[in-house]
């Protein structure tokens, strides 16, 4: 688990609560492609803990006690992207958190499975900031024009 | 799909290649006149992610170690003299895996793949090469090689 910053956050919704950074979780096995999701979810106001795999981002976001979203890689060992989903979904603790996929897949099948499963969209690799914020805006965690 | 000629999977890993340097590693690229096959050794990264089902094979990457460091550095915002090696094994890893996911729709259904894992020559025995790319980013070469496991008998 990699904390990317100093904020120590309590119980997080999807609401934003005035004067606090919402609370998302990056997972991927790459601490490149985490290093830059990170840097522009910080600057989208985010504060941001990172994990290697699907495992750790469960515990990671029981051990925060929940996150507004959710970032996470396909292709990870010990849980992927689609078992990541499945896991989040199953447990209804965590029904308020948004579940972006960030996936290099250009199967659509593959892409149609994990929205099945639970996740709420999806981003293509290499991730840019411009589709990144349309996605939180589509999610509902951003207001269109804000930063 | 039935998947695509070897010629376009060329094209097509130059275009992955030019994008993927360009947008996750701040590179702009040219692509090269006469792609080369992988080269292990003389300090090039070289890993690989096997590919199951419809096309059984792999697709190679090999990076010279200037661009490799210059890329790597690119991406985590730091200088080439400051990176690690693990770091560059992370950042070609991530690379290759883009690669692979971004060509996957070129391949005839149903293929998976793997994780990246370091290449050597020798790794798969009774594979052929079926189309490659070389780009050229900071003077230095990155290749993406498509390899298939000739059948059995």
């Amino acid at each position: 688990m990699f904390d990317a910053g100093n904020v120590d956050l309590p119980t997080m919704r999807v609401q934003r609560i005035p004067g606090r950074p919402m609370l998302a979780i990056v997972i991927d096995d790459s601490r490149a492609s985490r290093d830059v999701l990170r840097r522009m979810l910080v600057a989208e106001g985010f504060h941001v803990v990172e994990a290697g795999n699907g495992q750790e981002g469960l515990d990671t976001l029981a051990a925060q006690g929940g996150a507004a979203l959710v970032v996470t890689d396909g292709h990870m060992p010990v849980l992927d992207g689609l078992g990541l989903a499945r896991a989040l979904r199953a447990d209804p603790s965590w029904d308020e958190t948004r579940l972006l996929l960030a996936t290099e897949e250009t199967d659509l099948h593959a892409i149609a499975e994990a929205l099945e499963a639970g996740a709420d969209d999806f981003l293509m690799k290499p991730v840019d900031a411009d589709g990144l914020h349309e996605k939180l805006v589509s999610l509902r965690l951003l207001r269109a024009g804000a930063a | 799909m039935s998947g695509r000629r070897p010629a376009d999977h060329g094209s097509e890993l130059a275009g992955i290649s030019r994008d993927i340097l360009r947008r996750f590693c701040r590179l702009p690229s040219v692509a090269a006149d006469a792609p080369a096959d992988p080269r292990p050794g003389d300090g090039w990264v070289c890993f690989t992610v096997g590919l199951e089902g419809a096309w059984d094979g792999e697709l190679v990457l090999a990076c010279a170690p200037g661009l490799a460091r210059t890329a790597t550095a690119r991406t985590l915002r730091t200088s080439p003299e400051s990176v690690t090696a693990a770091e560059i094994d992370d950042v070609l890893g991530e690379i290759l895996s883009i690669a692979v996911g971004s060509l996957k729709a070129a391949l005839p259904r149903p293929t998976t793949y793997g994780l990246p894992t370091p290449w050597s020559a020798d790794g798969r025995p009774g594979s052929v090469r079926v189309a490659g790319s070389e780009v050229r980013a900071a003077g230095q070469a990155l290749r993406l090689t498509l390899f298939r496991r000739a059948p059995e008998g």
